[in-house]
């Protein structure tokens, strides 16, 4: 009961935020960009907010519970993301001034088929982010309310949809700050208590994670690469590239007013997720010691009770409590809704803003009406992402995400890193090469490990290389190059912007 | 026409040699720990001392998080140093 307490006042809490700001919310610079209003410190936390999302603490802790060392992997892998996105990609969008994914490559590009190819690319990519969060927050509600795993996911769709529909990205970036802010305390608290509990000895909890672990010793070093190589190289190429190209992070760099602000943020934000992924080791790893054979957290056949992705979960009930259960549940949810929130919005601006004002109507729309098709956007999206994230209940958060991340790396990365450097990229070239690497890498992936053989149930995978990006992302990349050469078409230069705003 | 392409080429190339600079260092630490796991794994599995249970791939990839970090911070740096160099000209 006390859990269920802190966990609603949390929630009311941020639900609190929204209502401010969405009586705060003036036009689409408000709705998308809040207003650039935001300091650089502001920004950093609402940036390490979304990379701290259900997968990093949720999921990352259930693969380390499971895996041991080749679950510390992706932590290692995800803390590159941030900081490969502001060396090659960041600066250039400020100074181009451009908004989102579409906006940036239409500067050079053809705007409709460019407009198009970007929308489709970024509702794939933002949809499997998407559903693994819904899947995480689902299994949250599910075990701390007893409430069916349906039913859950479509608690929480409705609340985003909620948010989103009536903050826009004020909203999402108010509630990102706090919720980070509570997530690093949080974390914070659970590795204190988690260290204390083995007397700060490092050495002393490794080693009770391996008298616990059904793999012993193994698990502290990297098992997996071995094994398969190319899969581990894929994996190392989607975590580090995979950021980049996803389209709800770009939007974060047009929040804040100028350029110094905006490496700032980048700099708090790598600074905040660094820790908290180094200490995602103390989170799994203590969470073998402490939770196995313990019949609340661990069924005897080794099942996590409430899924592979609960672990955290327990641990904060286990070390601290149901005040610490309550209050981390929260956090995390929040986390989850805030993080749902931002990709909802970076699809529904897709939808609105690319599709409807710039392909359909030709950049002659009102801002109004634009406003009102992005809300309707966004309920549809929540839609989806609620059916989708009921069928795929079960999968691990973290891994989940590496899938959006693989699918980004191989469509939107290339395209976006050509146009802004390669003066011979063709709109043709971007379509080819974009659209080669989206279909490669959705393709394989449903052949692959994770969909093939975990959600439709075949026995062995078509493809075994988990993911694929080290297939597709090289195949993006050619097909832009190529195509590109081949076509004689013109292909203008790029030119910096001279304003600092986001144009309207 | 030709002053336009000049002008946008020197832009991109100028600053283009940090990101660059950085994202390659970061990638070398970075897949240089994956083909260790890849193809010596026995090395990361050394203790750090002997008989403790911390291992080099701790070490290794710790290194790996902080060093993205650092150069984060080495980025912002020089960027900001470039760019008020950049006004007072």
């Amino acid at each position: 009961m006390t859990a269920i307490l802190c966990f609603v006042v949390i929630v009311a809490l941020s639900l609190g935020i929204t209502t401010w700001a969405a009586l705060n919310t003036r036009g689409a610079g408000d709705f998308y960009a809040a207003g650039g209003k935001i300091t650089g410190f502001q920004n950093g936390l609402a940036l390490a907010g979304d990379a701290l999302s259900a997968g990093a603490f949720l999921g990352l802790s259930g693969l380390i519970f499971a895996k041991g060392f080749d679950g510390y992997i992706y932590a290692i892998g995800y803390s590159t993301g941030i900081p490969v996105l502001i060396f090659l990609l960041a600066e250039r969008l400020r100074q181009l001034g451009k908004f989102t994914f579409s906006d940036v490559v239409s500067l050079r590009l053809q705007e409709r088929p460019m407009r198009i190819f970007g929308a489709v690319a970024s509702l794939t990519v933002i949809s499997f982010y998407l559903i693994a969060q819904l899947v995480g927050a689902g299994a949250l509600i599910e075990l701390l309310f007893g409430l069916s795993f349906r039913t859950a996911v479509l608690i929480v769709g409705a609340l985003m949809i909620c948010y989103v529909m009536f903050g826009g990205m004020m909203a999402t970036t108010w509630v990102q700050i706090v919720k980070a802010g509570l997530m690093l305390a949080g974390g914070a608290v659970i590795a204190f208590l988690t260290l204390r509990h083995f007397n700060f000895d490092l050495s002393a909890l490794l080693e009770g994670a391996v008298a616990r672990h059904g793999k012993g010793a193994q698990i502290l070093a990297p098992q997996a690469a071995a094994r398969s190589p190319l899969s581990a190289l894929s994996l190392a190429l989607a975590l580090m590239f995979g950021t980049a190209g996803l389209p709800h992070i770009l939007m974060r760099f047009f929040t804040v007013p100028d350029a110094r602000a905006a490496r700032n943020s980048v700099v708090w934000a790598a600074g905040c997720a660094n820790l908290f992924y180094a200490a995602t080791a103390i989170f799994g790893f203590g969470a073998i010691a402490i939770l196995t054979g313990d019949p609340s957290a661990v069924s005897a056949d080794g099942k996590v009770v409430g899924g592979v992705n609960m672990v955290a979960i327990h641990l904060s009930r286990v070390l601290g409590g149901d005040v610490l259960l309550g209050l981390v549940s929260a956090v995390a949810f929040a986390t989850i809704l805030a993080v749902v929130a931002g990709l909802t919005l970076a699809g529904a601006s897709s939808v609105s803003h690319d599709l409807y004002a710039r392909v359909l109507r030709r950049g002659a729309s009102d801002e109004l009406q634009e406003i009102r098709i992005s809300r309707l956007a966004t309920l549809v999206l929540g839609l989806l992402a609620i059916l989708l994230g009921i069928a795929f209940k079960g999968q691990n958060v973290a891994y989940m995400i590496s899938l959006a991340y693989a699918i980004s790396c191989s469509s939107t990365f290339p395209v976006l890193l050509l146009s802004i450097y390669w003066p011979r990229l063709t709109t043709r070239g971007a379509i080819a090469g974009g659209g080669a690497g989206l279909i490669s890498a959705v393709v394989l992936t449903i052949l692959g490990p994770s969909v093939w053989v975990n959600a439709l149930g075949f026995p062995a995978p078509v493809i075994s290389l988990d993911p694929p990006t080290l297939i597709s992302m090289p195949l993006g990349f050619f097909g832009c190059w190529l195509v590109s050469l081949l076509d004689r078409s013109a292909s203008p230069a790029l030119q910096p912007s001279a304003e600092r705003q986001p144009a309207l | 026409m030709p002053e336009i392409r000049a002008n946008s080429e020197n832009w991109t190339q100028g600053r283009f040699t940090l990101g660059a600079a950085c994202t390659l260092a970061l990638a070398s630490a970075y897949l240089l720990f994956i083909l260790c796991a890849a193809l010596a794994p026995d090395l990361l599995a050394q203790p750090l001392r002997p008989g403790g249970a911390t291992t080099w791939a701790f070490a290794a990839g710790l290194t790996v998080i902080g060093l993205s970090f650092i150069l984060t911070c080495l980025y912002a740096v020089l960027c900001n140093r470039r760019d008020r160099a950049a006004t007072e000209a």
